[in-house]
């Protein structure tokens, strides 16, 4: 469907994704377990997530515009 | 069912099952953030109602926000200026991201301004929710997939613009619509 070829794409995909997921469940998880620790701190897991949306964003706004000059182009 | 479009990303055809899910889940989501806007309003017509003050909100409702975070609304509330236009901002940003994603206007457009307002009321407050997943990360991640799917196209105001002279002639204006 979508074209997700260039092996950057997919690495800022993942990267924004994982990043989310991190400070979401990835933590999360890991807090359950071993309890409220500094590095669990909103601090940190709220600053992932942010990461992870600000790279989403990013990416959705390079893509409509490398998407725009291709389609330009053709 | 689906197909590429010429700007590259994922069309939905109207009367397929994910075409219908697409439609719904685009005027809930309009309806949601259209009546956010409107009952910050209520004042108009209720006696009763305040104006929306975000000063309550980004002083005393951020406190489990990131440090940063906090720390940059708490100065915006602060400010006389900034918070002026946040008080404006918020709700007449809610009832045109409302009206846009419900009638499936300049799609696109609305859809990332709500995931932006979400995104700062799902960091504003993450540190209150045990699970750091919320209504409006949720909220977000739904305004993200009508973005992708061209939401707008689907029995929208989108499938008509994307007709006009005026968009024909400005290919660019499609990466806000749909």
């Amino acid at each position: 469907m979508t074209r997700h070829t260039r092996p950057l794409d997919r690495l800022v995909m993942w990267l924004g994704g994982a990043l989310v997921l991190l400070g979401t469940a990835g933590l999360g998880l890991v807090g359950t377990f071993v309890g409220e620790r500094a590095w669990l701190s909103v601090d940190v897991r709220g600053t992932l997530v942010a990461l992870g949306l600000v790279v989403l964003a990013c990416y959705a706004v390079y893509r409509f515009v490398a998407d725009e000059r291709t389609s330009t182009r053709r | 069912m689906v197909a590429t479009t010429g700007t590259g990303t994922t069309r939905v055809a109207a009367d397929s099952w994910q075409g219908y899910v697409l439609l719904l889940t685009r005027l809930l989501l309009g309806w949601w953030m259209l009546h956010a806007g409107l009952e910050k309003f209520a004042y108009l017509w209720d006696a009763g109602a305040r104006p929306f003050a975000a000063s309550q909100w980004l002083l005393a409702g951020t406190t489990a926000a990131p440090g940063w975070l906090h720390g940059f609304l708490a100065w915006v509330g602060h400010t006389p200026l900034l918070l002026a236009f946040t008080n404006v901002a918020i709700p007449v940003g809610e009832v045109l991201i409302g009206l846009g994603v419900l009638l499936g206007a300049f799609t696109r457009l609305a859809s990332f301004c709500g995931a932006f307002l979400a995104a700062i009321f799902y960091l504003s407050s993450v540190g209150f929710a045990g699970t750091y997943v919320t209504g409006e990360l949720l909220r977000v991640v739904l305004f993200a997939q009508l973005i992708v799917f061209g939401a707008g196209r689907i029995r929208g105001v989108d499938a008509l613009l994307e007709r006009t002279a005026l968009v024909e002639h400005r290919p660019w204006l499609r990466a806000l619509l749909g």
